[in-house]
């Protein structure tokens, strides 16, 4: 196991460094220069210049970068062009919101997938399975900003039930924490669920097919016990991993959903970053995005060993 | 044109410089700038479309950061809603020659307990004026020095007085604890000795301001607290002052439906931002008076203001908003649609089948809508208008610094519009948006006397020259003077007095 955690561990460091290259480049393809943002609205070109020279945004594009990687290694990852935040305390304002909201939107897929998929599964191409393939298909046209703006309408406008906006950390009260993620996390969760309720029919359907499983039936067990004993485990697998991919979609989708319900997220501080250019706090945010999907995916690889010891093994 | 102002001001109250040019010094004593008696109400809670670059004032580089910091510094004087300059810590003010000299308040203390006085004010104005990093020295440039004689505060200058005061009115004047100019947080945790002090700030979110206790005029203090949010997304930002989350904010003009129907007051605010086509005229077939002029004529504003934007825009050939001191009324009938005579002036400039010409556009659906619109109707007397889009800084890098475009579809101008600066930068040679150098004797000469008239019958009578000179020599294509729409819900009092383009929030009170 440790020695898998370590090549993992190596992996994910190789992923890091060539996002972190790619990020860099593709921000300088950015059209634009911050110096001018910064000099103020009445400098002159020589102040534009001189901002640029104080930033060391004149310098070669290699020199800054590695620059940047030789503090990064060390937990620096600079500081804003704008003000004297450290990027890495702007993230750690902005990652827990994201991180709630992609927790919340995760179980709220996988509350909708699993009773969903597993009824489609039973009786695969029955008028129940046909209805939740329409849902699902349905649920995956449905562009996000849409069906938020639709349900801030309809439940916190017209029925005030949650919030419109906004978000309230953990700290404030569970109430208000819950309430404030309630229509983001439906928003996102559910085109979060149509990939994982996918998967668990198709798998479980599969597995309900299998040899083994008629065994059970002709045993006389009861179909619950079936599934929980028998099915759900082996058709685990597939769903597990389409779970965890979904860990990067969702951080996209978040910077929609962000704007969409105005949360503080790394989605809203990713849009502003980038209209403003200011490369430090992106590159920290796109680092921060690659820690989390990449950690998501060893938390999967680490479930599928232990759903499949054999296999592992 | 003002760089960043065009940027995004667009959803900007804020103002560049002085929106009272002009408007009669209020000399000596009076009461700070307020419209009611202090009724501290509830918090105000303002959902905004930007976000402060930094909340130190003398590095502040956006317009829109006045609306942040003028509620947590004071400055030697203020604007009041009605465009008059008023006292603010400066108790009373008089003129010696090319010196002003200032009395301040007595008692008067920073967040931090120093004492704002004579000596904390000259530090200031050095700072705003030297500081490495510092945008607020070109607003200081009237400056020459700045002593402490006697208690009071000595500043020599050059220009008209009000020239000065509107400066020091500004962020340029936001007065800064000394004690803390070296503090390393000072851009977001600011002190100031304003009414209101800053309890939380979360950069692109929001900032929290209270009330403060040790403030000289509570009568200044009319609300609980202010909490300003950062909410980029136009239907969030309605969406939370109709469900109660905001109590004011800024909106598009097709949601002003929306509000009203919603029972939200919606307060509409004639700005001096103008949408406009830049005409670069070192290039193209730009340099030929009538070209420029068949332009004008080539373009149906009215069209473009009731159908595009919704009536959301004034058809205008002038900087200055009807209304505003500096408008020139004549003008209001100037240049009217007329295809056939556009084509006649391009035949007379020896262009019978027309031109070609590119011309960059910032990057947002309104200005491509825009262009397009533009383009569609420049079609029509044969004119080929070739659109590309761009970001705001590429292309103001590449029309205004570099002078390598032959035109650009943007925005000019500020919330309150300033006719010195645009005569500076739009008019005269070398200025920022004038890349062609377009030179006019009389406009040069003009803008001269009138930058140094103290008299305000004066300064109008040379602004409305000037606009009727450039408006004859075409110096570009402007079609509208926007206006800015806000929504608020029935807590928020007074908020028209925010809506001059001087952005204190102070004026605002909450019941």
């Amino acid at each position: 196991m440790l020695a898998f955690l370590v090549k993992r561990l190596a992996g994910a460091a190789v992923v890091l460094f060539v996002v972190s290259v790619i990020t860099f480049g593709l921000s300088l393809l950015i059209p634009g220069d911050p110096a001018i943002h910064i000099a103020g609205e009445h400098a002159t070109r020589e102040e534009i210049a001189a901002v640029r020279a104080r930033l060391g945004l004149d310098q070669p594009v290699a020199v800054r970068y590695l620059e940047w990687a030789a503090a990064a290694v060390t937990g620096d990852l600079g500081t804003s062009l704008y003000n004297s935040q450290p990027v890495t305390e702007i993230l750690a304002e902005r990652l827990p919101v994201t991180l709630s909201l992609t927790v919340a939107a995760m179980v709220v897929a996988v509350l909708i997938s699993v009773p969903l998929g597993t009824l489609a599964a039973l009786r695969p191409g029955g008028r129940l399975d046909r209805v939740i393939s329409s849902g699902t298909a349905l649920a995956v046209a449905t562009p996000s900003f849409w069906l938020g703006l639709l349900l801030i309408l309809a439940l916190a406008i017209t029925y005030p039930v949650f919030p419109a906006t906004g978000y309230r950390p953990l700290g404030d009260g569970v109430g208000d924490f819950a309430a404030h993620l309630a229509l983001p996390a439906l928003t996102l969760g559910l085109a979060a669920a149509v990939e994982p309720t996918r998967q668990l029919r198709a798998a479980l359907a599969d597995v309900l097919d299998t040899d083994y499983i008629r065994t059970a039936r002709a045993k006389g067990l009861l179909p619950v016990t079936i599934l929980r004993k028998h099915a759900i485990r082996n058709a685990a697998v597939p769903y597990v991993t389409v779970i965890g991919l979904e860990t990067g979609q969702l951080l996209g989708g978040a910077v929609v959903v962000e704007t969409v319900f105005g949360l503080p997220g790394l989605g809203t501080l990713a849009e502003a970053t980038v209209t403003r250019q200011d490369l430090p706090v992106l590159q920290g945010i796109v680092i921060a995005g690659t820690v989390v999907v990449v950690a998501a995916n060893l938390a999967v690889d680490l479930a599928y060993r232990w759903l499949t010891p054999g296999e592992a093994a | 044109m003002s760089r960043l102002t065009g940027r995004v001001a667009a959803a900007s109250l804020a103002v560049l410089t002085a929106c009272a040019l002009g408007a009669g010094c209020a000399r000596g004593g009076g009461e700070p700038a307020r419209s009611a008696s202090g009724d501290a109400g509830g918090v105000l809670r303002f959902a905004y479309t930007a976000f402060p670059s930094t909340l130190d004032p003398h590095k502040a580089s956006t317009a829109w950061d006045e609306l942040y910091v003028f509620p947590i510094y004071d400055r030697l004087v203020t604007v009041r809603p009605d465009g008059q300059i008023a006292a603010m810590v400066a108790e009373s003010w008089s003129r010696e020659g090319k010196k002003m000299i200032f009395a301040l308040r007595s008692g008067v203390r920073f967040h931090d307990g120093t004492a704002l006085d004579a000596e904390a004010v000259r530090a200031n104005l050095e700072r705003a004026m030297t500081a490495q990093g510092s945008t607020a020295k070109p607003l200081l440039k009237m400056i020459t020095d700045v002593e402490v004689e006697d208690g009071r505060l000595v500043v020599g200058f050059t220009g008209a007085e009000e020239v000065l005061l509107n400066a020091l009115a500004h962020r340029g004047g936001a007065l800064i604890s000394p004690k803390a100019f070296d503090k390393p947080d000072l851009d977001r945790a600011p002190v100031g000795s304003g009414p209101y002090r800053v309890t939380a700030y979360r950069r692109d979110d929001r900032v929290v301001y209270e009330p403060f206790t040790g403030y000289y005029d509570k009568a200044a203090q009319r609300m609980k607290g202010l909490e300003m949010s950062f909410v980029n997304e136009d239907d969030t930002r309605l969406n939370g002052v109709r469900s109660g989350q905001y109590d004011a904010t800024l909106i598009r003009p097709e949601q002003v439906d929306t509000a009203r129907d919603a029972g939200l007051k919606v307060n509409e605010f004639l700005t001096g931002l103008v949408y406009q086509v830049n005409i670069n005229t070192a290039r193209s077939e730009f340099g030929d008076q009538r070209v420029r002029q068949a332009l004008n004529y080539a373009v149906d504003r009215r069209t473009i203001a009731e159908k595009l934007l919704l009536n959301s825009c004034r058809p205008t050939v002038q900087p200055a908003p009807a209304g505003h001191w500096a408008h020139e009324p004549s003008l209001d009938g100037a240049y009217p649609y007329d295809p056939a005579k556009a084509k006649q002036l391009l035949a007379e400039a020896g262009l019978p089948n027309g031109f070609s010409f590119t011309a960059l556009a910032w990057n947002n659906t309104a200005f491509v809508q825009l262009g397009e619109a533009i383009q569609d109707q420049f079609k029509q007397v044969g004119i080929d208008m070739k659109l590309r889009p761009m970001s705001a800084d590429q292309s103001i890098d590449l029309y205004q610094n570099r002078g390598e475009a032959d035109a650009l579809v943007s925005q000019i101008g500020a919330a309150a519009p300033n006719p010195g600066l645009i005569t500076q930068q739009d008019y005269l040679k070398g200025g920022l948006n004038n890349p062609g150098d377009l030179t006019v004797e009389r406009i040069e000469e003009l803008a001269e006397e009138t930058a140094s008239a103290s008299d305000r019958a004066a300064q109008q009578s040379g602004y409305r020259e000037i606009a009727k000179l450039a408006a004859e020599h075409a110096y570009n294509v402007p079609i509208c003077n926007r206006k800015l729409y806000f929504a608020t819900n029935d807590k928020v009092r007074d908020f028209d007095q925010l809506l001059t383009g001087y952005d204190d929030i102070r004026v605002v009170g909450m019941s």
